[in-house]
């Protein structure tokens, strides 16, 4: 599923790819769609797309306006639309997204946030009814 | 008026005495005909370049080889000329880029006047519309066998270290490594990289790779598409400050014309150049 996932990203136009051996500290910004499968220390933020690949390891907050996660993420994820935490993605921060979808065996530790409240009663009032 | 500036640098005499006596002939056919001036030891572009913009020369065009015309850039510095180009040996890189690939086509081409404004990039406020190479990078688009290609890839990586952008920090240990403005071929026409009239840089990285890795991707290394390499890097950006390895050697077709440090721009819609109608873009 990863592969296939990440296949289909780098058919689409990518602005931007990181290679495995880089590394890259600072303010790391993108009008395109971005493919990190390397060490970034900063912030990451991008207009379009995010691929975070199984090898990258980030220690950033980081802004997209979608993002599919395989590897490591250490800082608080804000994307506007959907957000995609893979088998081997693993976030230790906040998430704040408008969809989310988490695979099995992925790992998240932090506070998550979706953008639109979906129009639920709550419970007392359905067994008031 | 048209400035021709003929370099017999790295050509065989006859052979540039065909082509000036070729070229001459078709500029008087198509009535192009302007002040041509030879490069001397006495003589050399960066005072032709003046003598040029003295007579109020409006078009500068370079007729002999790539170094030529990269010497001619490097000599307008403020100047504004629509540029040109004649290739006086085959299969130049400029002539790829620009769609002009012989003495004849380039004439025609020059006749017919199609300009387009070119990003240019800058090297220690040097101008090239092409691009830069390091490491394995020198080797791009030229004849390389399989045993070479494997004998290069033998040696250490060199540990590059750039600020981007003046926004952050990249290292890596790369093979090698290109600057692109433009690569003298249509990638960008399925690719964002190599297209001149962006307005941005691309960085290509080239990691180290084994023996199968090399073999399997040759085509790809030696025309400098690296970022159809699984694992290579590609970056798009304006401002590229190479700091380390210090005294690293940077190339632009093979030669080698700068060091580590260096500091790279891109100077968006700074040239007007004369081209084909098989031009890259």
């Amino acid at each position: 599923m990863a592969d296939r996932r990440q296949e289909e990203f780098n058919n689409k136009e990518t602005e931007s790819i990181v290679g495995p051996s880089v590394k890259i500290e600072g303010d790391l910004k993108s009008n395109g769609n971005l493919r990190i499968d390397g060490n970034v220390i900063g912030k990451v933020k991008t207009a379009q797309n995010l691929l975070v690949g199984e090898s990258a390891n980030i220690t950033a907050d980081i802004e997209a306006e979608n993002a599919t996660i395989y590897g490591v993420i250490q800082g608080n994820v804000k994307v506007s639309n959907g957000l995609v935490l893979g088998s081997t993605g693993k976030i230790l921060g906040d998430i704040n997204c408008g969809k989310l979808k988490v695979e099995e065996g992925a790992y998240f530790a932090g506070k998550c946030q979706m953008k639109d409240k979906p129009n639920i009663e709550p419970v007392a009032e359905i067994a008031n009814k | 008026m048209y400035y021709y500036i003929l370099d017999t640098h790295g050509i065989p005499q006859k052979d540039f005495e065909r082509n000036q006596t070729e070229l001459q002939g078709l500029l008087t056919e198509l009535n192009i005909n302007g002040e041509m001036a030879r490069v001397t030891p006495l003589r050399i572009i960066q005072d032709l370049v003046d003598t040029a913009s003295n007579r109020g020369a409006t078009t500068l065009i370079a007729c002999g080889t790539d170094q030529t015309f990269n010497q001619m850039l490097a000599s307008i510095k403020e100047h504004e000329f629509t540029l040109g180009f004649v290739p006086f040996v085959p299969d130049t890189q400029l002539g790829r880029i620009l769609g002009v690939k012989d003495v004849q086509t380039a004439a025609r081409t020059i006749a017919s006047r199609r300009t387009e404004r070119i990003d240019a990039a800058k090297i220690n406020n040097q101008f090239f519309i092409s691009y830069l190479e390091l490491g394995l990078g020198q080797y791009t688009n030229k004849e390389i066998g399989m045993f070479s290609l494997m004998k290069l890839f033998a040696a250490n990586p060199v540990e590059l270290k750039m600020r981007i952008d003046d926004s952050y920090v990249i290292t890596s240990k790369v093979m090698g490594a290109l600057i692109v403005n433009t690569r003298g071929t249509r990638s960008h026409v399925d690719s964002p990289i190599g297209n001149p009239q962006d307005g941005y840089l691309d960085l290509l990285l080239l990691e180290h790779m084994g023996k199968f890795g090399a073999i399997k991707n040759k085509q790809e290394i030696t025309s400098g598409f690296y970022e159809k390499i699984p694992g290579a890097t590609s970056m798009r950006c304006k401002k590229i400050e190479i700091l380390e390895p210090a005294n690293h050697k940077i190339y632009i077709d093979g030669m080698e014309m700068f060091k580590v440090p260096s500091i790279i721009e891109i100077v968006p819609n700074k040239f007007r150049m004369i081209v084909g109608k098989d031009r890259v873009f």
